[in-house]
């Protein structure tokens, strides 16, 4: 169980999500009374939903016996958060993560997943709408009129409140230009081979 | 030296015991024979002092008839569960691959028996993680086909460790090698067609494509059903990624492709519908073939391609129209009620996301308008030119491999004989010299040159 706060502590969590693959059988084959099967497997299934990987934890929770999803309330709604986000029904999401206080390993990475989702959609939002309702911003966000109003001014975007509109600002990537002798070392082969043939 | 006669397990053992030699020729010639008379009955025997016999022996020097004694066991009415499970894992980890080789199909077993001993216990889940291990080491490399991997898959499917199954799946396959792997034409088409199946349940639809096109299109003189199953799946995962059913490769066996006619037809129907991009006429025929995909398990698939639909069609609007409003798109695509609008604003926004289109939306115009632009991608930073560069790659390991196989082939006995049979002037004097005008006509090949037809050249 170390191992796996060590993983969520750093926010690795594609090595948290290894981890626990290679535990999963391990864990069928010998009682291990250190670990409690919900927090393995809650912590495990938002592994995968914070991967993305949203077909990994679908089939998690199908995988799971009878006994661990009937005993466990906070597992069943941590596959709702799941099956919001499969949906895309993303003010589900939100009203589901702060519907109730998680325990004590699996409320970090909820509110990971929700700052990540928020993340996501101001990127998406940005790029996406060239003016868009306050009211639906916060549908996306999650989050009451007035912090959607601070967070978007933090993000130099423009608010009209005579229409109720927002207007996002594109972000521009800056990719680097790199030319390395790496390339060069690559040309050769290439003109080697071409040779050859 | 004779082979030995052995009446007990402790007879055997010390038979083994007394010849430590570990090399493969050793253990076939001397170590095989007395294998192969014994009944299967001998190996669930215990010592004289009533221990079992795999206690003594160790997987790594003896893996062949510790392989013998496991299989043995696992096969009885009520094996001894919790035991057997030590031993079977004991020996996946520590088997000797190229002892094993050398009994491929006992090895098949030994899986089997695992997961038939996992299930016993309780929980497949067990079986995978070990298999995975155990078959990247028999491999005798990680491009090989065994004969074990596509009951690994088919497990990885059954357990649902659908990404388990990866590690192996990654691979292509290029090898084929029928000693010490046991293989036979079955474990390819399945290997690929459960492989399919995985990737379709971690939508990765395009490498799923290849995979099906290699089961369909591998040469057969009798369609397997399993490469019309594939054909079924095929032609779904080919609505979802391309919008119509891609041609097969020009090779794929034409008794295939009759079967294909005979038994997919609903399959090429819906395609139809589905390509004509009129959503009534899809529904029709979704609602009259629906038994037929949730009798063959496609059903998931047949859904995904409804949704899959719309977003065809905007894609469509796209290269007609430089701005619609939300309302018009709604229209437009066939979708109904007072939501419609703010579904297909839905539908938009998923596919900005995915980057299926380049559009904007404005909510302060009228409603909903939605402009559609053309790829913002100049294709001319150092993003495109590492893409370049990996294509070019991947490209001169292909060629390569393509030149290794053409020597290969030119130093195989038929190429020579037919090579031959050309140059003593047989069947066709344009073989190799196809180039040369004066020699055609001359030979009075002219009117007989086909030049489609590059079967008879060969």
């Amino acid at each position: 169980m170390d191992t796996v706060k060590g993983h969520i502590a750093n926010r690795d969590y594609a090595g948290l999500v290894n981890f626990c693959e290679e535990l999963e059988p391990q864990l069928a084959l010998t009682q291990n009374n250190t670990i409690s099967l919900e927090d393995f497997y809650g912590t495990f299934m938002l592994g995968y939903l914070l991967e993305q990987d949203l077909p990994s934890a679908r089939f998690l929770w199908k995988r799971l016996g009878e006994n661990v999803k009937g005993s466990s309330k906070e597992l069943r709604l941590i596959w709702d958060v799941g099956i919001a986000l499969w949906q895309r029904d993303y003010d589900n999401v939100y009203k589901l993560i702060d519907s109730k206080t998680w325990s004590p390993v699996i409320a970090p990475l909820m509110e990971q997943l929700g700052e990540n989702l928020r993340e996501r959609m101001l990127v998406l939002l940005s790029e996406a709408y060239s003016s868009i309702t306050i009211d639906d911003v916060g549908r996306y966000l999650g989050l009451p009129r007035e912090k959607v109003l601070s967070v978007t001014n933090e993000r130099e975007w423009a608010i009209d409140l005579s229409t109720d509109m927002l207007q996002p600002k594109k972000i521009v990537q800056d990719t680097p230009q790199s030319i390395s002798l790496a390339n060069f070392s690559q040309l050769t082969d290439l003109v080697i081979h071409l040779e050859k043939s | 030296m004779p082979i030995q006669q052995v009446g007990t397990v402790d007879e055997l053992i010390e038979a083994l015991l007394n010849h430590s030699d570990d090399r493969a020729e050793f253990i076939v010639k001397h170590i095989f024979p007395i294998l192969r008379q014994l009944p299967q009955q001998f190996f669930l025997q215990n010592t004289a002092d009533n221990r079992d016999p795999l206690e003594r022996l160790d997987p790594t020097h003896y893996t062949v008839p510790y392989a013998y004694f496991l299989v043995a066991r696992c096969n009885v009415e009520r094996p001894d569960v919790a035991n057997l499970l030590t031993y079977i894992l004991e020996f996946l980890r520590s088997f000797d691959p190229t002892h094993i080789r050398l009994v491929p199909e006992k090895f098949l077993q030994v899986a089997q028996g695992l997961c038939r001993i996992a299930s016993l216990y309780g929980n497949n889940i067990i079986s995978i993680k070990p298999l995975t291990h155990a078959l990247q080491k028999y491999s005798p490399s990680a491009n090989h086909l065994t004969n074990l991997h596509q009951f690994f898959i088919k497990e990885c499917l059954l357990t649902k460790c659908y990404r388990q199954a990866l590690p192996i799946l990654d691979n292509d396959i290029t090898e084929i090698e029928t000693t010490g792997t046991g293989i036979s034409y079955i474990d390819h088409l399945l290997y690929h067609y459960y492989g399919a199946m995985v990737y379709i349940g971690l939508k990765n639809y395009t490498r799923a494509l290849n995979f099906l096109v290699l089961v369909i299109s591998t040469p057969a003189i009798v369609t397997s059903q399993v490469q019309a199953e594939a054909y079924k799946k095929f032609s779904l995962v080919s609505l979802l990624l391309h919008g119509k059913i891609i041609p097969l490769p020009k090779y794929t066996a034409p008794v295939v492709v009759r079967s294909i006619k005979n038994q997919c037809q609903a399959y090429q129907d819906y395609a139809s519908a589905f390509e004509s991009l009129n959503v009534k006429r899809l529904r029709n025929e979704f609602n009259k073939c629906s038994e037929a995909f949730r009798k063959d398990g496609n059903f998931g698939l047949v859904k995904q391609t409804l949704d899959a639909i719309y977003r065809r069609k905007i894609q469509q609007l796209t290269q007609t129209y430089l701005t619609l409003s939300l309302v018009d798109i709604a229209d437009a695509i066939g979708l109904e009620g007072r939501d419609a609008p703010k579904i297909a604003e839905r539908y938009i926004l998923q596919m900005i996301e995915s980057r299926e289109i380049f559009a904007t939306i404005s909510h302060s115009d009228q409603g909903g308008m939605v402009s559609f632009h053309d790829d913002p991608d100049m294709y001319n930073t150092s993003n495109t030119i590492l893409k370049l560069e990996e294509q070019i790659a991947k490209a001169t390991k292909v060629s390569d491999r393509v030149i290794q196989t053409d020597r290969l082939i030119g130093c195989s006995r038929e190429y020579l004989v037919k090579s031959k049979n050309i140059a003593s002037g047989g069947v066709m004097p344009g073989g190799s010299h196809m180039d040369d005008q004066e020699f055609f006509a001359g030979g009075g090949g002219f009117d007989n040159f086909d030049p489609d037809d590059s079967g008879r050249f060969f």
